[in-house]
């Protein structure tokens, strides 16, 4: 092979995440040094993205014509390229829904009086599809003609969208114009519509649903980077990052395929399956409850933080970033936040008389401030609630280096004073409930430096 | 105030214009379509809250890819993962690439390029498109596509690279035939 190919194959592994560091660094020396490749560079992913764009302009035309297709198709080994089809028909939708709704933030943002309807062009407005039924922390909703709302409020009509949770302690609830719910907690990112099916798009985060019979033909669909739900009427949870996806179903069933092999297995209640294992794709039974639990604080999904790894004296760390809370924008908080995982997929119950210890350190002594955020077992929103209200917490101490070890007894805990007027009410305590998030911050003039090394949660000891 | 939105909207059309050049640089920076389709609907917003710092009589193009650089940054910081030196070096040499390389084309000719390539496309066989369509956009590797399509990753490989090489010379030929 001459050095062009060589190149080009360089470019296509680099594009495909095969480099490792030493192929990254002589791919950056062939750009510094040869005006020829970096332009062969260019011109390698820009025909890449236009031959990509073209295609998907092919796809979305199919699949406007196929709005009930939208769900999986029999992948047998001899059905072609047509095999592909339906996972691209449900990225084409996805893709197509977001390019819209930025397409009508750009267009329609504007001066609405530019807007108003004429009698030659009369405008249809958008019908509503679901209603906010309940919400919390910081979000972000955008859609319904380029509306971008901080804060949306309960009792909202939507027309489909985007709702982006920014915070450990977001979270937002979806009701269905036909009694279907959707929830997510933490921070994560939906795109929703309703066109006579529902197509959901969960980028990154955790959903729960509770979904209704749904019309037959026409599933409700959830996509994420990684595989596509069929939902016909159930009760989920599912998690998804950039490259995984897992769903736990409650009760019902769910059918699941995973995009990177074309893999499709129907999840049972009680039942959970990831797109993580390489080999099979095997629902497992839910395993059974733990009682404890340690945090990872690596880039794993849900987390809120800045990862800074373990270097020779420190642990690796999640580093506080600054909140400016949406009710208080006076205020700067500077807050790391957890999803809580286990490795088993167990779920964590909080047991009365637990307690949790925050390990980390900071810049000088500060309060600690602790909460969590709780699920009943079928995935249901249970609570929020806070380890450091009951009594005032005190200034947490630190030692030379600036580490610090703060304990939070469970029955100090009390429910998160910003979640209190929720409708549907909360549990008043979070004992024998499924532990979802953990979050700490500090509430300082300045930047505290707040790093956690590790949340804990342990049993009663008796 | 109409000034305003006039302004505001004329800017916000015009980095549209530039959206599959500004996803292109970003999957270079990302490697993934997806992300970097992401990673651009968020700086065309970006572009819509800021458009009063575009300098008029500079270059669209540069300063939206600028936009899509610090998106990206925010996204390999929001990845939590540690940019290696490697990394470092390469995002700064595709950029330099970019700078010097992708060129603001005229709106015309990109809508008489981009007509051509779809014309071209069509013309692919309904094999190569499904290896094409699985590459591109449902992002599968070499190997996934060689399992679903029954092909060994060498013909993966050779397949896409022929049908590239094809649409390049057919686009280039329609070209060759409008002038």
């Amino acid at each position: 092979m001459n050095d062009d190919v060589n190149l080009e194959d360089l470019i296509d592994r680099y594009l495909n995440g095969e480099l490792d560091d030493v192929d990254k660094e002589w791919l950056a020396f062939r750009l510094d040094s040869d005006a020829k490749a970096r332009q062969e560079f260019v011109e390698f992913v820009n025909w890449d993205t236009e031959i990509r764009s073209a295609l998907n302009q092919n796809a979305s035309s199919a699949s406007n014509l196929l709005p009930g297709e939208v769900g999986f198709r029999a992948l047998s080994k001899k059905d072609g390229s047509g095999k592909l089809s339906s996972s691209s028909l449900v990225l084409a939708v996805t893709i197509a829904f977001c390019l819209a709704i930025v397409v009508n933030q750009l267009m329609f943002r504007g001066d609405r009086k530019q807007q108003e309807p004429t009698e030659l062009a009369p405008r249809q407005l958008p019908a509503s599809i679901a209603r906010v039924t309940g919400l919390n922390g910081d979000l972000i909703w955008t859609g319904d003609r380029g509306q971008i709302v901080r804060s949306p409020k309960v009792g909202m009509e939507l027309a489909g969208g985007t709702i982006e949770g920014l915070a450990p302690d977001s979270w937002f609830e979806l009701r269905f114009n036909d009694g279907s719910t959707v929830m997510i907690s933490g921070s994560s990112l939906l795109t929703f519509g309703d066109d006579g099916q529902k197509v959901l798009r969960l980028r990154e985060g955790h959903l729960s649903g509770k979904v209704s019979p749904q019309p037959k033909g026409k599933p409700m669909v959830v996509s994420t980077r990684s595989a596509v739900l069929n939902v016909l009427g159930t009760q989920f949870n599912m998690e998804a990052n950039l490259s995984s996806t897992d769903l736990m179903v409650s009760e019902g069933s769910v059918r699941f395929k995973r995009f990177s092999d074309g893999k499709e297995v129907v999840v049972e209640a009680q039942h959970q399956v990831t797109t993580d294992h390489e080999k099979g794709l095997l629902p497992i039974p839910v395993p059974r409850s733990a009682f404890n639990w340690k945090s990872r604080v690596d880039g794993q999904v849900g987390n809120y933080g800045k990862w800074k790894p373990a270097t020779l004296d420190t642990p690796a760390s999640l580093k506080a970033i600054p909140l400016v809370p949406a009710e208080n924008p006076d205020v700067t908080l500077y807050l790391a936040g957890m999803s809580v995982n286990r490795s088993d997929g167990s779920p964590v119950v909080v047991m009365p008389h637990s307690q949790f210890v925050v390990r980390g350190k900071m810049r000088s002594e500060s309060r600690v401030y602790f909460g969590i955020r709780v699920k009943h077992p079928n995935g249901e929103y249970a609570g929020m609630f806070r380890g450091d209200l009951k009594n005032q917490q005190p200034i947490t101490k630190i030692d030379e280096t600036g580490r610090f070890e703060a304990v939070y007894q469970l029955k100090q805990f009390t429910i998160d004073p910003v979640v209190v007027a929720r409708r549907g009410g909360n549990a008043s305590s979070p004992d024998g409930l499924v532990l979802d998030g953990v979050w700490a911050f500090t509430h300082t003039k300045d930047p505290s430096g707040l790093e956690i090394f590790d949340v804990e949660l342990l049993p009663p000891s008796n | 105030m109409s000034n305003v939105n006039d302004q505001r909207d004329r800017i916000a059309k015009e980095a549209m214009g530039y959206r599959i050049e500004l996803i292109a640089y970003a999957r270079a920076l990302v490697g993934d379509h997806a992300t970097a389709e992401d990673i651009v609907q968020q700086a065309i917003l970006v572009v819509f809250d800021k458009y009063e710092q575009f300098r008029e009589g500079t270059s669209m193009l540069a300063w939206c890819r600028g936009i899509v650089r610090i998106e990206v940054l925010r996204f390999k910081g929001r990845r939590s993962k540690e940019r290696t030196l490697a990394v470092c070096l390469l995002d700064d040499a595709i950029s330099a690439a970019y700078e010097e390389f992708q060129t603001q084309r005229r709106s015309e000719e990109l809508d008489a390029w981009r007509s051509a390539l779809r014309e071209c496309l069509n013309r692919v066989s309904e094999r190569g498109r499904g290896v094409m369509q699985a590459r591109f956009v449902d992002g599968l590797g070499y190997s996934q596509i060689a399992e679903q399509l029954e092909m060994t990753i060498e013909a993966v490989r050779k397949s896409l690279f022929r049908h590239k090489k094809k649409l390049r010379s057919c686009v280039e030929a329609s070209k060759r035939q409008d002038l």
